[in-house]
C-alpha cells in the first residue's frame, strides 16, 4: 500500500515538475526582457537627477510601462528615448519603454491588455477606435492642463471623431497628403507658381513634359491617394466615404474623376513605369532620384527617402488643386497623424499624460519634427522642418478633413488595380467605372 | 521485464497535457469562434455573438475572398505541376551519377536557406524591375526590345512573376524529397531491366515513377501545406494593401483579423478570420485524403 502511495506521489511530482519547467521556460523570457528594459532606462538616469533644477511634479516611485510603435533605431524612437530620460530626471518617474514596432502594436497590444499585462500608455497609428474601453477618455486631463490651447483644432476634431466625440487619443507626428514636388525640376521647366486649380495643374504638367521631365509617378500602394483627393473635391468628405463604402461607382463624379485622371495618362504625364511600380520603387527610384517631378502622397515620404535624396533635394508641396465643378478647395485636406493613448489599467494617468505632453509640446515636439522630418503637434512651435515649410499655410488653413479612398478594404485591391490601369492608359474612364461596378458585384 | 506502468504515465502525462493545451484546445476554440461574431481575438466569451454559418456565408459572398481562393488554386495547380515536375527532373539528373552532385544539390537548395523577404526583394528589385532589373537589361542586351519592354510587375504579369519566383525557391526543397525516394530504389531493378533491353526512358516510366508514388504523395501534401500558408510572398509583392492578382486567403485573413492599413476605418473581425482558418484547414485535409486514396503505394514492396 505504502509503496503504491509513494509511487503515485512520485508520478505526480515528476509530471508536475516537467510541466512547470516547460511553462516556466515560456514565462521567464518576457519577465527577463522587461527587467532589462527597466534597468536600461534607470541606468540612464541614476546619479544625474540630484543636481537637476528644472523639476516637474514629483512622481518618484511611480513606474510606467510604455509600448511604442516605433523601432528604437528610427529617428522617432531615438527622440522618444531622449524625452523619457529627461522626463524621468524631472519627475522621478520610471518609464519602461518597449519599442514594439508597428506590427507589435497592431497584433500584440490588445491580446497583451486582455491578458492583464501591464501597459500604461502607448502610441501608434491614429484611430484607436477598436480599443474600446481598453483606453480611457483624456478630456479631464486635457482640460486640467489647458493642453488644447496649443493644439490644431481641426486635428483635435478629427481625433475626437474616431471615438464618438470623446478625446481618447492625443495626436502627434502629423502628416498631410497632397502633391509633393521637386522644386529644382519645376524651376528647370520655368514654373514659378504652384497650380491652384485643375487647369493650372494640367498646364504645369505640360510645361514639365515640354522640358523633357516626367511630371508624375506613383506606386501601387499609394495609387488611391490622388483619386481619393480628386473625388473628394467633387463630392466632399462625407460623399467620398459614402461612395467608397457603399460602392456607389455609378455616381457621375466618379466618372468625372476617372476621366480627369485618364486625361493625365493620355497626355503622357505619368511615368511609363507607373504600371509596374511596386512600393517603394516609384518613390525611391523615380521621385527621390529626381527623375520625376511630382508624387501624390503623404509628407512622411520626405523622411523615408532622405538617404536617397540627400540634403540638396528641394522639397515642395501644394494642396490638391481645385477641380472643375468641385464643392471644396484646399481648405479640405487629407491630414492625420499618429497618436498616444492611455490604457484603462494605467497606474498613474497624470504621470503618463505628463510624458505625452512632454513629447507633443515645446522642445521634444520640435526635436521630433526636426529629426523625423514631420509636422509638429504644438501650434506654437515656430520652427517647421524646412523641407516641409510649404505645408504650413495649407495645414493652418485646413478646416475640413477628407478621408482617403481606402476606407473599404474589400474593394481597395480592385480600386488599386483599375487605377493603375487607368494611369497607364490601358483603360478609359468609362471602363474604370464598369470594372469597379463589376468588382463590387453590382 | 515488468513494466512500471506508473512511470509510463509519469512521462506521458506532461506531453499529453501540453499537446491538448497547445494544439487541441486552439483548434476546438477556432472552430467554435468561426460561428461567432468576434471583434478581437482575445475578446471574452460574453462579448461573442452567435451567428451560425453567417461568417462562412459572408466569406463566400465576398468577391475578394473568392478571388483569393482562385489565386491560391492557381498557385497550387500551376505552381505544383511546374515545381514538382522540374524538381523531379533535376532529382533524376542528379541521381544519374553526374559529377558535382553535391555542389548542384546545394546550389539548387540554397534559396530555401535565404529568408523569403530577402528573396522576394531580390526578385522585385533586381529581376523584375522595369528600368534596371535583370530581365529588362538582359533582353535589351540581346536586342529583344519587345521582351525588354514588358513590365513584369504590372497587373497582367504580376501573378506569374510571383508564381515564378516562388517556385524557383521551392524546387530545391522538393528535389531533396525526390532524391531521397530515388536513392531508396535498388540498383538491381535497373540492371535487370537493362539486361532485358530497357532504355533510360522506359526505366523511368516503368520502374522509377511507379516506385515513387509514395514520394509523390509526400510531395503533394508538403506542397499543399506550404501553399495553404502562402503569405509573405504575397505581402511583399503587394506591400501595404493587397492586390487582386496576388491576394491569397492568409493575406485576406490577416486584413480581417488585424484591420487594413488605413486610419479611415478600423474594422477587425476575428470570427471571420477563424472561419478562413477552418476553410484552409478543411482544404488541406481534403487534399490529404484524396492524395492518400489515389496514390496508394501499399500494394508495392521493394
Amino acid at each position: 500500500m505504502k509503496r503504491k502511495f509513494l509511487q503515485k506521489v512520485g508520478v505526480a511530482v515528476i509530471s508536475g515538475a516537467m510541466i512547470m519547467s516547460i511553462l516556466a521556460g515560456c514565462g521567464n523570457n518576457s519577465a527577463k526582457e522587461s527587467t532589462t528594459a527597466a534597468q536600461a532606462s534607470s541606468e540612464g538616469t541614476s546619479g544625474e537627477s540630484k543636481d537637476d533644477t528644472a523639476k516637474g511634479p514629483d512622481y518618484s516611485g511611480v513606474k510606467l510601462v510604455y509600448w511604442s510603435n516605433w523601432e528604437a533605431t528610427e529617428p522617432q524612437g531615438i527622440v522618444i528615448a531622449e524625452a523619457i530620460k529627461a522626463y524621468e530626471k524631472e519627475t522621478g518617474v520610471e518609464i519602461e519603454v518597449e519599442f514594439k514596432g508597428r506590427k507589435g502594436i497592431k497584433e500584440g497590444l490588445i491580446p497583451a491588455l486582455d491578458a492583464k499585462q501591464q501597459v500604461d500608455f502607448f502610441d501608434g497609428q491614429g484611430n484607436k477606435s477598436n480599443y474600446g474601453d481598453r483606453i480611457i477618455s483624456l478630456e479631464d486631463l486635457v482640460k486640467e492642463s489647458d493642453y488644447e490651447s496649443r493644439s490644431n483644432p481641426t486635428m483635435m476634431n478629427l481625433f475626437r471623431s474616431y471615438n464618438e466625440g470623446v478625446l481618447k487619443e492625443i495626436p502627434y507626428q502629423f502628416k498631410a497628403n497632397a502633391y509633393l514636388y521637386n522644386k529644382k525640376l519645376f524651376k528647370e521647366a520655368g514654373i514659378d507658381k504652384v497650380p491652384a486649380n485643375w487647369d493650372e495643374f494640367l498646364a504645369v504638367c505640360q510645361k514639365l513634359k515640354d522640358a523633357g521631365i516626367t511630371p508624375i509617378t506613383t506606386d501601387d500602394a499609394y495609387v488611391p491617394q490622388a483619386f481619393g483627393m480628386h473625388l473628394g473635391r467633387l463630392v466632399g468628405s462625407q460623399g467620398l466615404k459614402e461612395t467608397i463604402n457603399n460602392n456607389e461607382w455609378d455616381r457621375p463624379e466618379v466618372l468625372q474623376t476617372a476621366n480627369d485622371l485618364a486625361e493625365l495618362a493620355s497626355k503622357g504625364y505619368f511615368s511609363e513605369l507607373v504600371a509596374s511600380n511596386v512600393f517603394p520603387t516609384g518613390q525611391n527610384t523615380e521621385f527621390a532620384t529626381g527623375k520625376v517631378a511630382m508624387y501624390a502622397v503623404g509628407t512622411y515620404v520626405v523622411n523615408e527617402v532622405k538617404n536617397i535624396t540627400g540634403p540638396d533635394f528641394e522639397w515642395g508641396f501644394f494642396g490638391y488643386p481645385e477641380v472643375n465643378n468641385g464643392i471644396n478647395g484646399t481648405e479640405a485636406m487629407m491630414i492625420g497623424g499618429q497618436s498616444f493613448a492611455i490604457t484603462s489599467v494605467c497606474k498613474n494617468k497624470e504621470a503618463a499624460f505628463g510624458f505625452i505632453e512632454k513629447m507633443t509640446r515645446g522642445e521634444y515636439d520640435e526635436k521630433l519634427a526636426k529629426e523625423s522630418i514631420s509636422l509638429p503637434a504644438d501650434s506654437q512651435n515656430p520652427s517647421w522642418p524646412e523641407q516641409l515649410a510649404d505645408v504650413k499655410p495649407y495645414f493652418d488653413n485646413c478646416t475640413e478633413i477628407m478621408g482617403g479612398a481606402e476606407s473599404n478594404p474589400e474593394i481597395t485591391p480592385a480600386l488599386k488595380e483599375n487605377l493603375i490601369k487607368l494611369y497607364s492608359g490601358k483603360i478609359t474612364g468609362a471602363e474604370f467605372v464598369e470594372n469597379m461596378k463589376k468588382a463590387a458585384g453590382k | 521485464m515488468k513494466r512500471n506502468k506508473s512511470m509510463i504515465w509519469a512521462f506521458t502525462i506532461p506531453g499529453t497535457i501540453l499537446f491538448l493545451g497547445v494544439f487541441i484546445y486552439p483548434i476546438i476554440r477556432t472552430v467554435i469562434m468561426s460561428f461567432f461574431k468576434i471583434v478581437e481575438i482575445t475578446d471574452p466569451i460574453n462579448k461573442w455573438e452567435f451567428r451560425g454559418l453567417g461568417n462562412y456565408v459572408d466569406l463566400f459572398n465576398a468577391p475578394l475572398f473568392i478571388q483569393s481562393l482562385i489565386n491560391i488554386a492557381k498557385i497550387w495547380t500551376i505552381g505544383g505541376i511546374v515545381t514538382l515536375s522540374i524538381s523531379l527532373l533535376i532529382a533524376i539528373i542528379l541521381t544519374s551519377g553526374i559529377r558535382g552532385k553535391g555542389f548542384f544539390q546545394a546550389a539548387i537548395y540554397l534559396p530555401n536557406v535565404i529568408s523569403a523577404v530577402a528573396m522576394a526583394t531580390m526578385w522585385i528589385q533586381y529581376a523584375f524591375n522595369s528600368s534596371y532589373g535583370f530581365f529588362t537589361t538582359f533582353f535589351r542586351m540581346i536586342g529583344l526590345e519587345s521582351l525588354a519592354k514588358i513590365q513584369w510587375l504590372d497587373a497582367e504579369h504580376k501573378f506569374y512573376a510571383l508564381l515564378f519566383s516562388y517556385c524557383f525557391g521551392m524546387i530545391g526543397h522538393h528535389m531533396l524529397i525526390w532524391i531521397s525516394g530515388i536513392e531508396r530504389i535498388s540498383k538491381e531493378y535497373y540492371e535487370a531491366s537493362g539486361i532485358d533491353g530497357a532504355n533510360k526512358v522506359q526505366q523511368f516510366f516503368h520502374i522509377t515513377l511507379p516506385l515513387l508514388r509514395g514520394i509523390l504523395r509526400t510531395n503533394i501534401i508538403m506542397w499543399s501545406i506550404s501553399i495553404a500558408g502562402f503569405f509573405i510572398w504575397s505581402q511583399l509583392f503587394s506591400p501595404l494593401t493587397a492586390d487582386t492578382s496576388t491576394v491569397v486567403p492568409m493575406v485576406y485573413m490577416y486584413t480581417k483579423v488585424f484591420g487594413a492599413e488605413t486610419a479611415d476605418m478600423i474594422s477587425r473581425d476575428a470570427g471571420a478570420g477563424a472561419a478562413i482558418g477552418i476553410i484552409l484547414c478543411a482544404l488541406v485535409i481534403i487534399i490529404f485524403r484524396v492524395a492518400n486514396r489515389v496514390l496508394k503505394d501499399d500494394d508495392l514492396e521493394f
